[in-house]
């Protein structure tokens, strides 16, 4: 019940957005959609899985860049090629996980970061992928229709990333979702029960990696510039920050955390070069006072009825 | 030929020899406290900065910029356990290695903002003009690279052979439990292991700044510590040190006889294929443990 109201929530704010949003604030409202859909899929394999992946943002720039090819050099449409760009960047997600998920948990963090590290060295070196100086994004084209106007833009991108959302949100609360959270809390009940612990969790990567190149290529329509810089480490380590900031148990997290790390820097942009400084010194603060992120913030008022309940219950045992 | 193949090993090794220094520290904080420590490259950069700073900014001599920096970099490993590890030792394991990612970005964007985003010059530790030794050429400033990781990791064989809080803190590393038991106090070890990787970091970063440029983004390098300690299984320290020196002299070759872009790419790849095809490392059988 409460997770349908949040989720109403944000459909309001989705959908009131073009009629009360300037355009600069349109296009925030849209970035932060983009975001929390690619953060989704950590959501999965890291808040729900427990395995830490600092690849999104290679998942994202296998999307991107896979999309953008596909338009440039066999000329099939962006809204085609972009969901066979997710494919590949699952493909080679399920690849990643089916080579290293033998192993306990944290060796995936480190085969991750290299792979990062690889992907990013690629896309420098590799001239068709534009090198270091990037790619220009091309237009969206729907039903013979040019779609570059801010508005249209906005409509598209949020509404893949609502249904990135959405699905990954079922995702975490149908039985592959609870299984893996089984997994997560005691890894050895669960392998006892007949758990395949590696297919499992490399199907959850697998996923992730495709939230990751489906968002982010929505993302690239928002941004329209493919710039190698914004797929390195550091901006793997930036998901991984806005999934904990915002709560890593649920999508409602992502979206959270993906609207701080939006607008936060907006309200402190007259700090200027201290900004980045500032926002991960609140992000390392917050990690140790609030642990479950802010999205835990949600499950106050059930855990208020529950100990009203609980009091009351134990009035009528006393009576 | 030979001359070239001499000159890239011993190129290799000296650069090597840091990287087992930063193994070092990873694998320590690794089995002694449970966490993968991603903050490591951002303490190595920030203690390589205190040095500059003192220097610059203090006009302090060489010597005494080194002890500061050292001890400030102690200081603030203290200031991890205390503030940051010691409120999250009981939650999932994932937190507080989240934390490290977060703490490392503290560090980068702090030292970008106070001291700004462009490179410093790292003073060397001996002077830069090479001697030739039958067509191979040697620098002065490089061994003392060499020289000084070799004395650091001959210190730290020291003090965990021969001390008891060395023997205690390897004890913690092997079995945490079994220390509990026979009476070593484990909040003692943690935070003592935190306080050495972070001086270990500072002396890692001042010895090979010289040889790359000091940006905030220096901190990078970790990767190849990471590579290192993998490619010595992950669990022994003297595994860590074969691992850092192998791992310069691939990067060394691979740089040089495939493509210098390689070079680069050369430590991701060793730490994806030994997960891949090696998680033991290339010298343990010990039990990892396989899913």
């Amino acid at each position: 019940m409460r997770d349908g109201l949040v989720w109403m929530l944000w459909l309001a704010i989705a959908v009131s957005a073009p009629f009360f949003a300037g355009q600069h604030l349109l296009y925030n409202i849209g970035i932060v959609a983009t975001t929390a859909a690619i953060v989704s899929g950590l959501t999965l394999i890291s808040g729900v899985g427990g395995l830490i992946s600092i690849a999104q943002s290679a998942f994202v720039a296998i999307g991107c860049y896979c999309a953008v090819l596909l338009n440039l050099h066999l000329g099939i449409p962006m809204l085609i090629g972009i969901p066979i760009a997710a494919a590949v960047s699952g493909a080679v997600g399920w690849l990643l996980g089916f080579l290293c998920l033998r192993l306990d948990g944290h060796f995936l963090a480190l085969v991750t970061l290299a792979f990062s590290g690889i992907v990013h060295y690629a896309i420098i070196n590799l001239d068709i992928a534009g090198g270091a100086v990037g790619l220009a994004v091309p237009t969206v084209t729907l039903f013979g229709f040019v779609m570059d106007s801010p508005m249209a833009i906005y409509v598209i991108t949020v509404v893949a990333s609502g249904l990135t959302l959405w699905f990954i949100g079922l995702l975490i609360n149908s039985r592959y979702g609870r299984v893996l959270r089984a997994l997560r809390q005691s890894e050895i009940a669960a392998v006892s029960l007949g758990v395949d612990r590696r297919s499992l969790r490399t199907m959850a990567l697998a996923t992730s990696a495709v939230a990751g190149g489906f968002a982010g290529s929505f993302q690239m329509l928002q941004v329209t510039y493919l710039d190698p810089h914004q797929f390195t480490i550091v901006s793997s380590v930036f998901y991984i920050a806005i999934m904990v900031v915002g709560g890593m148990r649920s999508v409602h997290g992502a979206i959270i955390g993906a609207a701080i790390f939006v607008f936060v820097p907006e309200f402190l942009s007259g700090l200027e070069t201290y900004m980045a400084f500032i926002l991960f010194l609140l992000v390392t603060v917050f990690i140790v006072i609030m642990p479950d992120g802010l999205a835990s913030i949600f499950s106050v008022p059930g855990r208020i009825s529950r100990w009203i309940s609980s009091r009351f219950e134990r009035k009528n045992k006393n009576a | 030929m030979v001359e070239t193949f001499i000159q890239l090993m011993l190129g290799g090794v000296i650069a090597g020899s840091v990287y087992a220094l930063i193994a070092i520290s990873l694998v320590l904080i690794h089995n002694g406290t449970g966490v993968v420590n991603f903050a490591f490259g951002d303490q190595l950069m920030a203690g390589v900065y205190v040095l500059v700073f003192s220097q610059h900014f203090l006009g302090l001599s060489l010597a005494p910029a080194v002890a500061i920096a050292v001890v400030v970099s102690g200081l603030f490993g203290l200031a991890i356990q205390f503030l940051v590890m010691a409120p999250l030792r009981n939650r999932p394991v994932l937190i507080p290695i989240v934390a490290t990612i977060a703490i490392g970005a503290v560090l980068r964007e702090g030292i970008r903002a106070f001291m700004g985003p462009n490179a410093w010059p790292v003073p060397f530790l001996l002077s830069t003009s090479p001697y030739h030794i039958g067509g191979v050429s040697i620098v002065p400033s490089d061994l003392a690279i060499l020289g000084t990781s070799v004395i650091i990791m001959l210190c730290l064989y020291a003090f965990f052979e021969f001390t008891k809080y060395g023997q205690a803190i390897l004890a913690a590393c092997a079995n945490p439990t079994g220390a509990l038991i026979v009476g070593i106090p484990a909040g003692a070890t943690t935070t003592s292991i935190w306080i050495l990787s972070s001086m270990l970091a500072a002396i890692a970063g001042i010895v090979i700044a010289p040889l790359t440029t000091l940006t905030p983004d220096i901190g990078l390098i970790a990767i190849k510590g990471f590579a290192a300690a993998v490619l010595g299984g992950f669990a022994s320290l003297p595994g860590a040190v074969v691992g850092g020196v192998l791992l310069g002299i691939i990067e060394a070759m691979a740089g040089y006889y495939i493509s210098s872009a390689m070079k680069d790419i050369a430590s991701y790849a060793v730490l994806v294929a030994v997960i891949v095809f090696r998680p033991t490392g290339l010298f343990n059988r010990a039990s990892i443990r396989k899913v």
